[in-house]
């Protein structure tokens, strides 16, 4: 395709990654065009589309006009669908990439069914984009021997370790029903501390005195807890202490903690599989999308980089 | 035999007109008053803001009088949005921690949670269809179990808004909650805010209705429930009070196939923004007008109490122009504050109808 040079480019360097030479005579047209652009009026620069819109934007040899891409941004929460046409690259960068998926979604014959329904652009391009994605997914299904690989590969993610928790809150501690002052909570957390220390029991303990809710009933089991799951001060904790350790008392998010570490475990293969089969279908998922974005031409007419599009001020927005 | 006194008579026909008719006109105090909230950067919450900003900017969300006495003018606050794909891989970088903005910070959740205000997390958004389009295909177990951690760890529930309008994926979504309600079962008091999980709905019938109807006939059922409820999103902001009203009786009613919704399992949505009525008049406001039919739906067809659970409000925060922020100087004390007060909003919110 020959580049139009009154659109700049907005999604890096796309496929031009692949043809470096195509690449530097895209940045000298680039670059050429920027100087030339400030010399014309822009009303003489519009051109339209097949409907005699004026076109903001092409993906590829698609031309999105001023129209549609207004009417896609004014589904946007307010926030966007106020200052994306304030600022059109912004709104290039979201629609761009929705269109170069659905335009993919068409040419492999995906979603036929949204191609003559009475539908927005946005919904349509929403509705290719999820069959193109699952369709990719579907086909990133690992076999049996990556699943073993990637296990193998990345055994240490696959790590739990079981731990019991006693929280001690004070009034302004996250989500706290006490009364307690920071002093008081830390005072009652070093006692306990102390009673732990002198071979307390940790679970009848944190069935008395803890203030968590949600696991003072279990004697403060936190169950199976792999990394970064907690909050950051409890990961931490959980991941420094050995096995059989307890802590000394730190402050949480929801109070004054002591965490008591029993046992670390890396889970099997078969209470790990779904994740793993999650996990490369993601990636894989993720690389093909980016492939696509990335291999497509997402330009932005040169005028709107510096000046707003003209998006009539009525929204048909439905929703948030 | 007691005698019945000479005026016993008319008392007791009148008292018995009175008991028959007042279940027409019963009202229903609003249970839900929420706001979602965009902070200042264009509802990324990518940007933590410094303490002493936040309280300027929110002070009146946690204190309608504006004098220290901390009345909320909401009982909940629904950060918006996380972004899907960030949250089912974990993922740290500039602006993410785990998966969630690095603005939804404790500081932030205890802001509002230490005056009784409860929060939640909204998941996705119109511009983030795609990536929970990517998140369902693939791993949609690790995106429901992570959201549910996180919700145990910010002690906040989660709202999940998936816009994709004609072609989501249910079988992801299930499992999505699935994997959500493994970690966090339902909880119908209310008292564990991180198991309350919510979904948001089209205004009425023309928006989401896929979504609508597999919501309403597995999840939002008052008997097995397993979201705790749904809000009807915003409309045109033009739309009259009237239109919304119809809009959120096609959820109670059903539409085209989709069945209808206990009342008790639903709130509409009206506009926030810097300027409106609803921010700064409330004798003026929408949610003035619509409070008596909120208070007083009938069920058509699922629950038996009368009255949606309350509003949402779209949305708290920056609108992206200075003149239509919740920030001062056009926050919405006297709207909201108002409102909430005249409602008499039960903060914190009390466990919820389930019928």
């Amino acid at each position: 395709m020959k580049h139009d040079t009154r659109y700049a480019q907005i999604n890096g360097v796309g496929r031009r990654e692949r043809r470096p030479f195509g690449f530097l005579l895209w940045c000298v047209a680039f670059l050429l065009a920027g100087l030339a652009s400030g010399q014309e009026p822009s009303t003489t620069k519009q051109i339209h589309s097949a409907s005699g819109d004026w076109v903001a934007m092409t993906v590829d040899e698609r031309q999105i006009s001023v129209f549609e891409l207004c009417t896609a941004v004014a589904t946007l929460p307010p926030p966007q669908a106020q200052a994306f046409p304030l600022h059109p690259a912004l709104a290039a960068q979201w629609y761009g990439p929705l269109i170069a998926l659905a335009e993919e979604a068409k040419r492999e014959h995906l979603g036929q069914q949204f191609l003559g329904a009475e539908i927005s652009p946005v919904d349509q391009a929403n509705a290719l984009s999820a069959e193109l994605i699952r369709k990719i997914a579907h086909e990133s299904e690992p076999t049996e021997a990556q699943i073993e690989q990637y296990y193998l590969g990345h055994r240490n993610e696959f790590q739990v370790t079981k731990a019991r928790h006693i929280v001690i809150s004070y009034a302004t501690a996250l989500a706290s029903r006490s009364t307690r002052t920071l002093t008081e909570a830390q005072a009652k957390a070093d006692a306990i501390s102390a009673a732990l220390k002198r071979g307390a029991d940790f679970a009848s303990v944190a069935a008395r005195e803890s203030d968590d809710q949600y696991t003072k009933a279990k004697g403060g089991d936190l169950g199976d807890v792999p990394h970064n799951q907690m909050e950051p001060a409890i990961d931490h904790s959980i991941w420094s202490l050995a096995p059989g350790e307890t802590s000394v008392p730190f402050r949480g998010r929801f109070g004054y903690e002591i965490v008591r570490v029993e046992s670390r475990r890396i889970l099997p293969l078969n209470e790990s599989r779904d994740n793993i089969v999650g996990t490369i279908k993601f990636l894989r998922t993720s690389r093909q999308r980016q492939e696509i974005i990335s291999r497509t031409r997402i330009a932005l007419k040169r005028t709107y980089i510096e000046s707003p599009l003209p998006c009539e001020v009525k929204t048909v927005a439905l929703t948030n | 035999m007691k005698r019945i006194p000479r005026l016993g008579l008319p008392c007791l026909f009148m008292t018995v007109v009175v008991m028959l008719v007042s279940p027409l006109n019963a009202q229903t105090p609003i249970s839900v008053y929420s706001a979602w909230h965009c902070t200042a950067d264009f509802c990324t919450w990518a940007t933590a803001e410094d303490p002493t900003t936040f309280d300027n900017q929110n002070r009146w969300m946690i204190d309608r009088n504006m004098d220290g006495t901390y009345h909320p003018s909401v009982n909940n606050v629904t950060f918006s949005f996380v972004q899907p794909v960030k949250l089912m891989d974990n993922t740290n970088d500039s602006g993410d921690i785990n998966g969630i903005p690095t603005g939804m910070n404790t500081s932030a959740v205890t802001y509002f949670e230490n005056r009784g205000v409860r929060v939640q997390f909204s998941i996705g958004g119109q511009t983030y269809t795609s990536d929970w389009d990517t998140a369902l295909a693939t791993n949609p177990t690790a995106l429901g179990t992570n959201a549910a951690n996180a919700a145990k760890s910010f002690n906040v529930g989660m709202e999940i808004d998936y816009e994709n309008n004609k072609n989501p994926n249910l079988t992801g979504l299930q499992a999505f909650v699935t994997a959500y309600r493994a970690v966090l079962p339902y909880d119908a008091t209310g008292a564990n805010q991180a198991a309350r999980l919510t979904i948001d709905l089209g205004a009425g019938d023309t928006y989401l209705p896929t979504i609508a109807n597999y919501a309403s006939t597995n999840w939002l059922k008052t008997t097995n429930p397993v979201l705790d409820y749904a809000s009807a999103m915003v409309a045109q902001q033009s739309l009259s009070v009237s239109k919304l009203e119809n809009y959120w009786s096609q959820h109670v009613k059903g539409y085209n196939g989709v069945p209808p919704v206990a009342p008790a399992k639903l709130t509409g949505s009206l506009w926030l923004t810097g300027k409106s009525a609803n921010c700064n008049n409330f004798s003026s406001s929408d949610q003035n007008a619509a409070a008596n039919f909120v208070k007083t739906i009938a069920p058509a067809g699922a629950g038996t109490t009368v009255g949606m659970l309350g509003f949402t409000f779209w949305a708290a925060g920056c609108q992206g122009t200075s003149t239509a922020c919740t920030f001062p100087p056009t926050t919405c004390q006297n709207g909201m504050g108002t409102a909430a007060a005249t409602f008499n909003i039960p903060v914190p919110m009390p466990a919820l109808r389930q019928q």
